[in-house]
């Protein structure tokens, strides 16, 4: 009898209570678009970051080591013979090596950042990414720079194999790119060889698509996809990625195009933001 | 003032492991989503009432974590909260079989509607790509980590219960 007591009570809704939330839930949407950069809920997403940055920082902190273990497991095979002390210097040596590739590694990281930051001829910062994406859907990463860097809403963001985002919120203290694999993410681009321009945009399974190409002039698998600067926010000539497939039905307005990013976006740890002088900001659909 | 408190940690919780420790542990892009477990266990314990005023507040911190517009996934994870406490009253599994048929259930309810409702807003996604490479992977990983974090979490949720095994948390 009792059991049944609770059953009853846990099972009761309340339909008003529940009509009442979901109507609070569109308010806010609509306040959200009403309001301008400046509002309440935009200042609250903007403290909110800021005040997660110690958060995801000890994450991929504590994460480090588990990673590095993980990586130095799977290249070193166990020697089962008596030789304790060969083996205790065999570790040491080991992680010694480990640190020294580390270090060459990020070495030659920094070198291709600085090289592709010549090339580009804009005023450029060096940021350590610090946050990984939260969500399955709003893929953005965060940043140790912010507004005393000079960091700005609508900085584009660089990697050395080529264009990484966009910086779409800033603190004083860090900013959230979003990615140019966000489904809400847009950039205007060109094909390099036929200089057709479209919009690439991001997909979920992270991958890219160029849309709105003319039919007339449809890239093939290996063409060159670049920014074209147009609508002001990336600047002109950036490398997005390469064309991976090329798919045109006859019923289709525009060809399917599949790009493949040259930069590692799930592994890359340092990035550039340019910072050209009249950056436009950023959309609020997420892109040009 | 008691009845909030275990939520309200359990929830602040939640957003600290979703910046800290989630995209730490995602598995081929998926990223799990700790709030939204947080939600479903506190309806499956508590009702749909509860539930749908902690999918509300959850929501609304998850939206706020992200980078796209604020208020739709509240609106989602308030519905999910109170259908998943109505559906723990209704159905006759028990044990285990409760909480991971119910956040199985859940985690593809909240990623369809989810998806519908950013269509609506503009954000077009392809349905069929995201069904396999997110929702059904969002729900498979939910459900794993469901089996793990239910028996403690619903402790931390309803302390005034004694619980002490899984058949009596079901």
């Amino acid at each position: 009898m009792k059991r049944l007591e609770i059953d009853t009570r846990r099972g009761a809704g309340r339909p008003l209570v529940l009509a009442g939330l979901l109507v609070a839930s569109l308010i806010i949407t609509t306040v959200w678009y009403r309001e301008g950069t400046g509002g309440p809920l935009h200042t609250l997403r903007t403290g909110l970051t800021a005040a997660s940055q110690p958060f995801a920082v000890a994450g991929t902190w504590l994460a480090t080591p588990f990673r590095g273990v993980g990586n130095w497991l799977s290249g070193v095979s166990v020697d089962q013979s008596d030789y304790r002390a060969l083996k205790a210097q065999n570790l040491d040596l080991k992680q010694r090596l480990a640190d020294l590739e580390e270090a060459k590694l990020e070495n030659e990281r920094i070198r291709q950042l600085v090289d592709f930051a010549e090339a580009q001829d804009l005023p450029t910062i060096g940021a350590h990414i610090i946050g990984r994406p939260t969500d399955s859907r709003q893929l953005s990463i965060l940043i140790d720079r912010g507004t005393n860097s000079g960091l700005k809403v609508g900085d584009a963001v660089v990697a050395a194999g080529g264009l990484v985002g966009q910086v779409v919120e800033v603190t004083p203290w860090n900013a959230r790119v979003r990615l140019i694999t966000d489904p809400e993410s847009g950039v205007a681009a060109l094909v390099q060889r036929t200089r057709a321009n479209g919009i690439v945009k991001g997909d979920l399974s992270g991958g890219l698509e160029l849309d709105f190409v003319d039919k007339k002039t449809p890239p093939v698998v290996g063409d060159v996809v670049l920014t074209s600067g147009l609508g002001g926010v990336y600047p002109k000539g950036i490398v997005i990625g390469e064309v991976t497939a090329v798919a045109s039905l006859s019923s289709d307005l525009y060809p399917v195009v599949s790009i493949a990013s040259r930069v590692d976006i799930a592994r890359i740890e340092e990035v550039l933001v340019l910072q050209a002088e009249t950056t436009a900001a950023a959309l609020p659909g997420g892109g040009e | 003032m008691n009845k909030i408190l275990p939520p309200a940690g359990a929830l602040l919780a939640a957003v600290v492991l979703q910046v800290a420790l989630a995209p730490q542990i995602a598995v081929f892009g998926v990223v799990p989503n700790f709030i939204f477990l947080v939600v479903v266990t506190l309806a499956l314990v508590e009702g749909p009432v509860a539930g749908g005023v902690c999918g509300f507040v959850g929501g609304l911190l998850f939206d706020l974590l992200g980078t796209s517009v604020v208020g739709p996934y509240a609106l989602v994870l308030t519905l999910v909260g109170y259908v998943a406490g109505m559906l723990s009253a209704s159905m006759f599994a028990e044990g285990w079989l409760l909480p991971v048929t119910v956040v199985a259930i859940a985690s593809l309810i909240t990623e369809i509607t989810y998806a519908i409702v950013l269509a609506v807003l503009g954000v077009a996604t392809s349905f069929w790509s995201s069904l396999f490479t997110l929702m059904l992977p969002s729900a498979l990983y939910h459900t794993v980590l469901v089996v793990l974090a239910y028996p403690w979490l619903a402790r931390v949720l309803r302390p005034e219960r004694q619980i002490k095994s899984f058949r009596r948390l079901a």
